[in-house]
């Protein structure tokens, strides 16, 4: 299979009290950036790795921190080398 | 890969999610986003739930490679749950079906056989000799289809047309009926006409939310999150959560009721009383808008007629009301004071009394929300009637932010099994086929003699899976649907019945499900973007796609497979001598000549599409959505079920209806918003003659089962957030299975110490109809209180729906999931 990178935005709605904390916490994450937060504390988040699985552990890791209300995911993209593989992302 | 493709790649992502909130992003990161792609984007509903988000569908080279929120989309606003997030890859899973299979032994059809690959024609020329036989030998009511909410419109609408005027039967019906009959059912009665007047747009305008037992931040995420988004903008506002066991909405809620199962009817009723009891009823509304009537009560629960809880029951399956005064249903109500509702529900007065306030308060905005709890209950379209009582009692209805709003399961059960009528009584436009007056207009539009519908009603889902165990069913296709793991009672029922020699079943599925291992015949099916289509999401929104990538090879869509099968029968080889002497010329036409190439469905060419790929207008040589979407519109515009013409839907974001002149309709029945309602009735509830809507009186009455000294403990079946229903699709998506693997059952750590077990054991759920091995969760999202468990029945190697009784709602035939007696031992 070839190498593939995963990118996934999401935006994470903090509770005002906690936007802060939220902050640390996320750009602590690996592969994690912060691009921009909102006056109401939304959160716009950049995740990215080699494997869906480490992107899929970092937005269990968001959902689980106390203070976040919610998150959504809004975009999902699987890049590989070998763009034009007729090979399907099978695990 | 290049830095720089990679930081392109994060720009998109970036843009996409500031976009959905509205978020200012550096310039820089503009920028890099606006390098070129080679992937082509093109919009499409999501393929799960009711909700009906829109989302942007990458494709590169054949394949779908990514997908984004919406940000046009008025459902979404460019937001994704984490299901809609991995909708890219439910098209690969590694088991795809790409060739029929056919039991068979030594080159033949054999219902012992192994499953073998057959071609196409092989396996509907059996399928059609298999039909012919049936309908010569033993009539068209041995000859069936189960559907489903998960149909695009035009397949169900072909669906439809072909049992009812090709076949001659009414035996075909959704999966919606698991799901949305109760609501259906509620609508009929109390307004006369089907579908929710509010929209989403009141989750920005209400004040208060009430939760009946709905568990939206799982089952309907993307409209927790504009909740979410209300209550905390607005301080003011407040959420009220029902529900029999804890579950993730309770994070958000101010006011949290956890009540025994059943006793909804009795909150319901008490809400009533208390609105009345303390003069908050809205008189003016009441009398020129509203009426009230008596229910008949002890109707039985939908069982086999010799099943003893329907020899028992005074009035089996009985739907009728007689009216009565204002003060007759005061009276009827008072009974269902705050001490009878706590003492029944077991929810602490105070908490009922606070959102009972919130429901009289003439000042608070409320929303209703609910789904399964409410509709798969024994008594669901009571319960879907005594919510409206409630609202029409205050004239909270049909205004911003007043709205009782039936939450939907699948993405067209309101698009395609509720305004197609693809029901075993219904027909499009809310018509049904008992009335003469309605057959005769179908017939008329369909330009067919009149007396080609039959009057009867068919068989429904649960009628159908007993009529095949007694093999008075005998051909049956099943689309788009997995009723051996969704249905109840599978091993009384579902299972002899498909498994009865004297039954021929037929499964068309994109995948090797339970249900398409229990058939003669599989049907490998194209999917959502391999196909052109059209759903109806929950607060009337039409919305479409074009077909984006080709099916794998060997895959056809439900829409191709019933069109071309209609072309392997004769009118004459199907109907009555009597029938095709009132159109001679009909005789020697196929039924496809006859119902698709008829002049109406055939109209509009091949090259009016605008998308690259069409398969099945390549392969009939028109353009085939197109056409049955316009002659399926005809029977509801001028009859407040008005839909755009169909190029439109391409070009929108959807379209709530009566879409009326280019404009869509937010609120049904008021003055100014819905163009049915002239100036100055100020209210119309049009869809009954007098356009009055009206209040039921009906009573609590108990639950087919309950727990007893053996099957001790309550359990409900239901979903969870990662994936859909039976996982026929979710499960197949390598992340959300490994987020949710396994089936468990909830329990409280009390209930799961008392029978010796703990948190991770092994144990056997029993009922008297089988058992399932599961592990215990004492400690997960769902937090049950004693005497109550919850169990999802998405893990095909769990089939915990086999426990269930097939009680329904008699009124609707709507199965009771939510309060089946179990037991609970050590594995």
């Amino acid at each position: 299979m070839s190498k593939e990178f995963h990118i996934t935005s999401l935006v994470v709605h903090a509770a005002s009290k906690s936007v802060a904390d939220i902050k640390q916490r996320l750009s602590a994450l690996e592969g994690a950036e912060i691009h921009a937060v909102t006056d109401e504390g939304k959160f716009v988040v950049t995740l990215e790795g080699e494997t869906q699985r480490s992107i899929l552990d970092n937005v269990e890791a968001i959902n689980a921190l106390e203070g976040v209300i919610n998150s959504s995911l809004i975009y999902h993209q699987v890049d590989s080398e070998e763009q034009k593989s007729e090979e399907h992302h099978e695990h | 890969m290049s830095i720089s493709r990679r930081e392109f790649l994060k720009a998109n992502a970036a843009v996409a999610a500031a976009t959905a909130v509205g978020a200012t992003l550096p310039v820089k990161i503009v920028e890099a986003a606006e390098q070129k792609d080679s992937i082509k984007w093109d919009k499409a509903p999501c393929r799960f739930c009711g909700v009906g988000c829109s989302v942007l569908v990458g494709t590169d080279n054949g394949k779908v490679v990514a997908t984004k929120g919406d940000p046009e989309s008025p459902v979404n606003k460019g937001l994704n749950c984490i299901k809609g997030y991995f909708l890219s890859k439910i098209m690969y899973g590694k088991d795809r079906l790409t060739t029929p299979l056919l039991r068979m032994t030594d080159g033949k059809y054999d219902k012992e056989g192994e499953f073998t690959p057959v071609s196409w024609d092989t396996a509907l020329d059996t399928m059609a000799d298999k039909w012919k036989h049936t309908l010569n030998t033993k009539g068209p009511t041995a000859v069936g289809m189960f559907g489903s909410g998960q149909w695009t419109i035009w397949e169900g609408y072909a669906a439809s047309k072909l049992h009812k005027a090709g076949f001659l039967t009414n035996n075909i019906d959704p999966n919606a009926r698991h799901c949305m009959a109760s609501a259906v059912g509620g609508f009929m009665r109390t307004f006369g006409i089907d579908e929710p007047m509010g929209c989403y747009d009141d989750l920005e305008a209400a004040d208060e939310f009430v939760l009946w037992g709905a568990n939206m931040a799982e089952m309907h995420p993307i409209l927790w999150a504009r909740l979410s988004d209300r209550r905390l903008s607005s301080p003011t506002s407040r959420v009220h959560v029902l529900s029999t066991y804890q579950n993730r909405s309770f994070d958000l809620a101010d006011n949290a009721m956890v009540f025994r199962p059943q006793s909804d009817l009795a909150i319901l009723n008490y809400i009533a009383n208390y609105i009345i009891q303390n003069d908050a009823v809205n008189k003016d509304f009441v009398t020129k808008h509203t009426k009230f009537a008596l229910g008949t009560t002890d109707i039985g629960y939908g069982l086999r007629p010799e099943h003893p809880l329907e020899q028992k029951a005074k009035n089996p399956g009985n739907g009728k009301s007689a009216p009565i005064s204002f003060d007759e249903y005061a009276k009827f109500v008072s009974t269902y004071t705050l001490e009878y509702a706590a003492e029944m529900s077991g929810v602490e007065p105070e908490k009922l009394e606070l959102m009972a306030k919130a429901y009289a308060d003439p000042k608070v905005k409320v929303m209703s929300l609910w789904t399964m709890g409410i509709n798969q209950h024994v008594r669901g379209v009571w319960a879907n009637n005594m919510l409206y009582n409630i609202h029409l009692l205050t004239g909270k209805i049909a205004t911003p932010g007043n709205s009782p709003f039936s939450l939907t399961g699948q993405p067209s059960a309101c698009g395609t099994a509720r305004e197609v009528g693809t029901f075993s009584h219904r027909l499009p436009a809310d018509m049904v086929v008992k009335n003469p007056k309605h057959r005769k207009r179908t017939e008329a539009l369909w330009q067919l003699p009149e007396g080609t519908i039959p009057p009867k009603p068919g068989y429904h889902a649960v009628l159908q899976t007993r009529m095949l165990r007694d093999g008075k069913l005998n051909c049956y296709w099943n689309m788009c649907t997995n009723n051996m793991q969704a249905g109840a009672n599978i091993n009384e029922e579902i299972y002899p019945g498909f498994r009865n020699p004297e039954n021929f079943i037929v499964v068309s599925d994109p995948y090797p499900t339970v249900t398409a291992m229990a058939a003669d015949l599989i049907l490998p099916t194209a999917m959502w973007v391999e196909k052109e289509g059209a759903y109806g999401n929950a607060e009337r929104r039409t919305h479409m796609w074009h077909q984006q990538v080709k099916p794998p090879e060997g895959a056809k869509s439900d829409l191709w497979q019933l069109m071309e099968f209609s072309k392997r029968f004769k009118v004459s080889e199907v109907w009555p001598a009597e029938l095709i002497a009132k159109k001679p010329e009909y005789a020697d036409k196929t039924l496809f000549e006859v119902l698709f190439a008829n002049g109406v469905v055939d109209k509009f060419p091949a090259d009016e599409c605008k998308a690259d790929l069409n398969d099945e207008s390549d392969a009939f040589g028109f353009y085939v959505q197109k056409g049955l979407f316009e002659e399926y519109a005809q029977f509801g515009r001028g009859h407040a079920h008005d839909l755009a013409p169909f190029d439109t839907y391409h070009e929108n974001r959807g379209a709530r209806w009566p879409v009326i002149d280019g404009k869509e309709t937010l609120r049904r029945f008021v003055e100014g918003s819905d163009p049915y309602v002239k100036a100055g009735e100020g209210f119309n509830f049009y869809g009954k003659p007098d356009g009055k809507a009206v209040i039921f009186a009906l009573p609590y009455e108990p639950a087919a089962e309950e727990p007893n000294e053996e099957y001790d403990i309550w359990l409900s079946t239901g979903r969870v957030l990662e994936h859909w229903h039976t996982g026929s699709m979710t499960a197949r998506v390598p992340e959300l299975y490994r987020a949710y693997p396994d089936a468990q059952i909830f329990m409280h750590p009390e209930d799961a110490k008392a029978r010796g077990v703990k948190r991770g054991d092994e144990v056997i759920v029993a009922s008297p109809r089988g058992e399932v091995k599961t592990r215990v969760e004492t400690k997960g999202r769902n937090k049950p209180p004693r005497g109550v468990a919850f169990m999802p029945f998405f893990d095909a190697r769990q089939l915990v729906n086999k426990l269930l009784l097939d009680a329904t709602d008699p009124l609707s035939k709507e199965t009771d999931f939510k309060k089946c007696p179990v037991k609970v031992t050590k594995a």
